[in-house]
This record gives structure tokens, sequence and C-alpha cells, in this order.
């Protein structure tokens, strides 16, 4: 078989099993599972079969080339979709069995894997942004699944809306960017672009993975089914802008670099310290997807891309490990209150507790991608953190003392994250369970399609698949990305990675002190219901960025009434005025036209004929109107005879 | 007793004159038409007699002028006469036809 036929196999096997599963024969996800296996295994035949990158074009228009192509970053973005849908697909075989919209459910996740695998094989700019699109809308329809839920359908609106407004100015940037270079193949980019084209691209991209501005949609993406957070929050929507960022890194204009490096340490910043407080379990997760997401566009921007995609990829197991160990215990709540405990928010971490021997996969795997979330050693979040923390530190010795802002605020966040796993995972499965769970005396194991997933990931997430020094920073997978490469290490990294590692440790201590079993702490936060101060206020609303979007919405709403009313009653009036005035002035001039031009032609016509009748009467046909007439002209003659 | 200066022989005969041209000129009827003339007449005829202050021949002239008038009065009174007789009406404005009919 060609390579060209299996691109487009593993391409369209998702939604070709997708459709079969939706209309054709109705099943509980096998046949969508098998098709994404099917990819899964062509991806992995492709790893190894592929040497140089493979190209198809075709004319799209009338000697217009698209095209797609399947180079090793391709083979391995492929390698990593694939494999996280696949489990996704298996995972919610049993998280979606009773839902009566099931088919609905895997032909969108096909849909949705399929589009981003369109997006990661496109070679041109457009193709891809088309493929953009499709993977925002599938993302809208996965938010939106439980449409009739309240609340879900303005979460999905959100989502979408947000993305638009950041692909209005990532569609802008192609534009410039196609004016500017001769080709906008993926594989032909060249030369250093111009300010605005890289700004428009980068915002596009900041939009997608959820950059400071655009962040509120991630968190109002978790009204959708958990299985459909860790495809999002793993492998697909989020991870192509950051995908997006690193095929253009090497051309983007350099203050557009050192911007994307700033906003990735404040999107960093403020994921970590918003995750901190947060009371809903997903919700949590996705402020720290936020929060490392920051790290990657970081590493982007401080020009070591290829560190960012290794981190990417380490990510993706981890963070769906979470969400699928979230999905799990959000599951086991649900198989609770439908046998007959009373129904729970199956998501507040406060009413949880003591989880570890009810789920104990859940357990261990939450552990172990808790634990490569948080950096710590033996983990593979740890070889891919110290990768971007390294690079910015060796950017920021380019830059100088202000840019050691950079590397800071990437150590502070380490701080953060593995204090906000740490308490995370204390709140759910340590100590005693709280409230309803002990009212409750079912029996409940996880299923074998929760079991392997849950396993894979956490397995995925250890230090030996990458490397086999627990204390490197680059790894195998860091060759499938040759854009921007990690420095090497020296004695000064070395500290560097040793106060990471106590910074990470000194999170976990943190929150075993607060959150321990019996903690005073602990006590008061399950009781009290709210957050006290403002600032606790501000960041447990994630500083009111959603809510931001929706006054800006509404200001933009009653900004176009007030527009609508100027132009109703202003711009309208002086029409309405102006077409009056017309009608005036046209009045006049017919008036004008009666009077003066026509008045003029009939007063000569009245003078002559005024003048006709008189002399008309010497004519006349009576005798004696003739002799008046007569003695009227002896009278003018004798005059004229007299006096002149 | 004082003489009577020309200018008002003149006056009458002016005054005169204008009377018959306005019965001239307004009446309908024929015969008013011809007494009209007759008054014109008769003012020209008081002008030539008025300047016998100066000159004689004036008084000559006006009897012949007097023998002239009756001799028209004559023939125009037969005529109309003769015209009424055909017409059955005297008024100016109803005999417009020209010819022998």
């Amino acid at each position: 078989m060609s390579i060209e036929l299996l691109i487009l196999l593993v391409l369209f096997s998702p939604l070709i099993g997708g459709l079969i599963e939706a209309f054709v024969r109705k099943g509980s996800g096998l046949i969508p599972s098998v098709f994404i296996g099917l990819s899964f295994a062509i991806s992995l035949i492709l790893l190894f079969v592929t040497d140089s990158p493979e190209f198809i074009r075709w004319e799209w228009l009338n000697s217009f080339l698209i095209g797609i192509q399947l180079d090793k970053t391709a083979t391995i973005l492929l390698l990593l979709v694939s494999f996280i849908s696949l489990l996704v697909h298996v995972f919610s075989m049993v998280y979606m069995k009773e839902d009566p919209g099931v088919n609905r459910y895997f032909l969108k996740l096909g849909f949705f894997t399929f589009s981003m695998f369109g997006l990661i094989l496109s070679d041109h700019m457009l193709l891809l942004f088309v493929f953009w699109e499709l993977v925002g809308l599938a993302s809208y329809l996965l938010i939106g699944f439980w449409y009739r839920k309240e609340g879900v359908p303005s979460a999905a609106r959100m989502a979408f809306m947000v993305n638009r407004v950041a692909d209005i100015a990532l569609f802008a940037g192609i534009l410039l960017l196609s004016a500017q270079v001769d080709s906008i193949f993926l594989s032909e980019l060249s030369g250093q672009w111009f300010l605005l084209p890289s700004l428009l691209i980068a915002i596009g991209a900041f939009g997608k993975s959820a950059q400071f501005p655009f962040s509120g949609w991630l968190t109002k993406a978790m009204a959708g089914p958990t299985p459909v957070s860790a495809l999002i929050h793993a492998a697909t929507m989020v991870a192509a802008g950051v995908y997006l960022l690193y095929r253009v890194s090497p051309f983007l204009h350099e203050s557009v670099m050192t911007m994307i490096a700033i906003i990735g340490a404040v999107t960093a910043l403020y994921g970590g310290i918003s995750a901190m407080t947060q009371n809903d379990l997903k919700k949590a997760l996705a402020y720290s997807t936020i929060s490392q997401l920051g790290y990657m566009v970081l590493g982007i921007g401080v020009g070591s891309a290829g560190a960012s995609m290794f981190h990417l990829w380490t990510h993706a197991f981890f963070k769906a490990g979470l969400f699928l160990a979230a999905g799990s215990i959000i599951h086991y709540f649900h198989q609770l209150s439908e046998n007959g405990g009373q129904a729970i928010d199956s998501q507040d971490m406060r009413r949880m507790g003591g989880l570890k021997d009810k789920l104990p996969v859940t357990f261990w795997s939450f552990s172990i991608c808790g634990l490569a979330l948080a950096g710590i050693p033996f983990f593979s979040g740890f070889i891919s953190k110290e990768g971007i923390i390294l690079s910015s530190l060796v950017w920021a010795g380019q830059k100088g003392t202000l840019a050691y802002l950079i590397p800071d605020i990437a150590l502070l966040t380490a701080l953060l994250t593995s204090f906000y796993i740490g308490r995370m995972f204390f709140l759910i499965f340590l100590g005693e369970p709280r409230r309803t769970i002990k009212q409750s005396q079912i029996v409940y194991s996880e299923a074998a399609a929760i079991r392997i997933p849950l396993f894979l990931l956490a397995a995925g997430s250890l230090w030996v698949f990458y490397n086999w020094n627990p204390m490197a920073h680059v790894s195998w997978v860091n060759t499938y990305f040759d854009l921007g490469s990690v420095p090497e290490g020296n004695f000064f990294s070395a500290f560097i990675t040793l106060v990471a590692i106590f910074l990470a440790a000194g999170g976990i201590v943190l929150a075993y002190f607060l959150f321990k079993p019996g903690a005073r702490t602990l006590r008061t936060y399950t009781t009290d219901t709210r957050s006290v101060s403002i600032l606790g206020r501000n960041v447990f609303n994630g500083f009111y960025l959603t809510q931001s979007y929706q006054g800006l919405g509404l200001a933009t709403y009653i900004f176009s009434k007030k527009l609508a009313w100027a132009d109703k009653k202003i711009i309208d009036g002086f029409i309405h005025f102006f077409a009056v005035g017309t009608v005036v002035l046209a009045k006049v001039v017919d008036l004008i036209d009666k009077l003066i031009v026509d008045g003029l032609v009939n007063l000569s016509a009245r003078i002559a004929s005024f003048f006709g009748r008189r002399f008309s009467g010497v004519h006349s046909r009576e005798a004696q109107w003739q002799l008046i007439w007569l003695f009227i002209g002896f009278v003018l003659i004798l005059t004229w005879i007299l006096f002149f | 007793m004082s003489e009577i200066g020309l200018h008002m022989y003149l006056c009458l005969a002016a005054l005169l004159f204008s009377s018959g041209l306005f019965v001239v000129l307004s009446k309908r009827n024929a015969v008013f038409v011809l007494i009209g003339i007759e008054l014109m007449l008769n003012g020209a005829n008081l002008v030539l007699a008025s300047f016998s202050q100066i000159d004689l021949n004036g008084q000559i002239f006006a009897i012949f002028s007097v023998v002239l008038t009756v001799c028209e009065v004559a023939i125009a009174l037969a005529i109309l006469l003769n015209v009424y007789k055909k017409y059955a009406t005297s008024d100016l404005d109803d005999l417009q036809e020209i010819g022998n009919g």
C-alpha cells in the first residue's frame, strides 16, 4: 500500500467509524473504537516507515494548489492524538453507556478526531484554517452535548464565540501573510514575517490554546462530558494552538516572540493561582490545563519550540489520565445516586474524600499523573518542564535582567502546580469519606474499559518511556520536533533543576499540611461555602474573565443599540430632513417656474392678447364702434399735428 | 349790454358738436343717430356764424350749409323709412346686411 493511501485511511477512519455508529449499526461505541484503533495502528506503521516528508497536493482552484504533508512532526502527533482518542473512545463506552444520545456522541467524537488529524496533516495555511474551524465546531458540538441541561448551551456558545474572535485574527493574519510571502505551504515557509501577520497569527493560536485574554472558554468547556474534556485538554483542541505556534515560530517577528513568552508566563501564573481555590474537580483541572498551556507557549516564545512540543506530548498523557480519573470519580458518584443514594453534586471536591479504597485504580493513576503534573523526578512531566524552564533561563540570560521574570514566573508556577494538585489529591482520596458516601453501601468496581485507559495513561507518565535518565530534560520525542532546540545543561542548570524539585516537593508538602486528614484548614474549608475576601473571590472565579467577556458582549450590544438609535434618529432624521428639504425646494422651484417663467410667457401673451383685442375693435362689425375708433384716430392725428 | 366774447360761441358750438357725437356713438336707433348728425352740423354752423364778428363770409357759408342739411335730412329720412319698411327695425346693430336683397 502506498503511503498516500495510508494517510487518507488515518484521516478518514474516525469519521467513517462515527458515521457507521450513528447511522448504520447503533452499537455502544465498539465500531468507532475499532476504527480509531485502526488509525492508531496505521499511525504507528507510518512512524516507522516515514523517513522523508510525504506530500499530497492537488489543485483546489485553477492553478491554486493546496495539500497535506506527513513529516516527522505530523507522524508523532498523529500517533499521540490517535492514542489519546482511542483511550477516550474506550473510556466513553462505559461512561456514556446509559446516555440516550450515545450514537450522536460517538459521531461527534469521531468528527473531532478527524478534524484534528486534518489539522495536523494540513500543509497549506488555508487548509489548516479549514480544519482549525472544524475543530472549533466539533468542540462546540461536544461541549454542548447535553444541550438540555441548564447553562450548557451558553457555555458551548461562549467557547465557540471566544474562538471565533481569535479565528478572525488568524484568518486576517493568513491573508496578510499570503500578501507578504510567496507560498503559504507550511513546508515552504520562509523569511522574517512582518509584525502584523505575526501578531494576528499568534492571537489566533492564543484563542485556540486558551492563552490569557481568551482563557475563560476553557473552564466553561467543562460543561461537556468528561471524556471529551480529556480529549480537548490533552490532544486535540488546545494542542492546535501550540502546534500552529510551533510551525510558525521560526518566522515570527522578534517582538511577537517576546510577547508570546510574556503571555505564556502570565497565563501559566493565572491558571496556577485560579486552580488553587477551585471546589469543582473539573474546573480545577481546567485551570491546571490553562497553566500548563502557558508553559508551552512560554517555551515557544523563548525559542525552544521543541521543548514545548515535548511538554505537549507528556502533558497529553498525564492530563488525559487526570481527566479520565475525574471521569471515573464522577461516574462512580452517578452510579451511587442511581443506586439508591441521594442526588449528589458529583464534581464538588469538598464532598469527596476517602476514595482511595473505593477506586484503587483511579487512585493510583491519579497519583502518578498528578506527580507527573507536579514535576517530581521519575515522572514525565519533570523532564519536559525542565526543558522549558532551562530554555527560558538561557533566553533570559541573552535578553537581560528584566527577562529573568519569565523563568521566575515559571518556577513560581511550578510551586503552585504541585500545591493545587496535592490539594486535589488530599481532598479527593485521603481521609474519611465525607457526607453521602457513608450512606450508600453498594459494591462498585471500576470496569475494564475504565481501568485499561487509566493504566496506560499512568504508565505513559513514567520517565522510562522518554529517557532512562530521570534527571534529563530531553528525550527521543524531541528528535521529532526539529524546530527550536533545547539547550544543553550545565552547572547552573543543575542548580535550577534542584530548585525546581525543591519547589515541587514543597508545594506538595504545603498542601499536605493544609489538607491532610484532620487538618484544621480542611475542616473549615469543607464547611465554609464561599471565599471570604475580595481577592479570594477573584481567584475563585478566575478573575472574572468569562464575566468580562459577557460584559464586553453586553457593552457591545448596548453600544450597537445606541448606534442603532443614533442611526434612526440622527442619520435617518438627517435623510428625512434632506428629503423634506428637497421636496420643499422642488415646490419652490415649481412655484417659480409657474409664476415667473410661465408668468412671463403668459404676461407677454396677455399683453399681446390685450392689444390684439383692443385693435380688433377697429374692424368691428358694429358701425358705431368703427366710428368711435375713427374719432379716436382723428383726435390722435389732430393732437399730433397741433402739439408736436 | 356787454358784448358776448367769441370763445363763448365756440364753447357752445363744441358742446353741441360733442353732444351730437355722443348721440351718434351711443344711440342704437337710426333716427337718434340722424338727430345726432343734425346736432353736429348745427354745432359746425354755429362756428361759421359766430366768426361773422370778424368776417361776414362765414354767415353766407352757414346759410348754404343749412340748405344742404335740409336736403340731406329729407333723403336720409326717406332711406330710413324704406329700411324700416323692409327690415321692421331701425336699430343700427341689426342692420348688418349689405347688398340689394
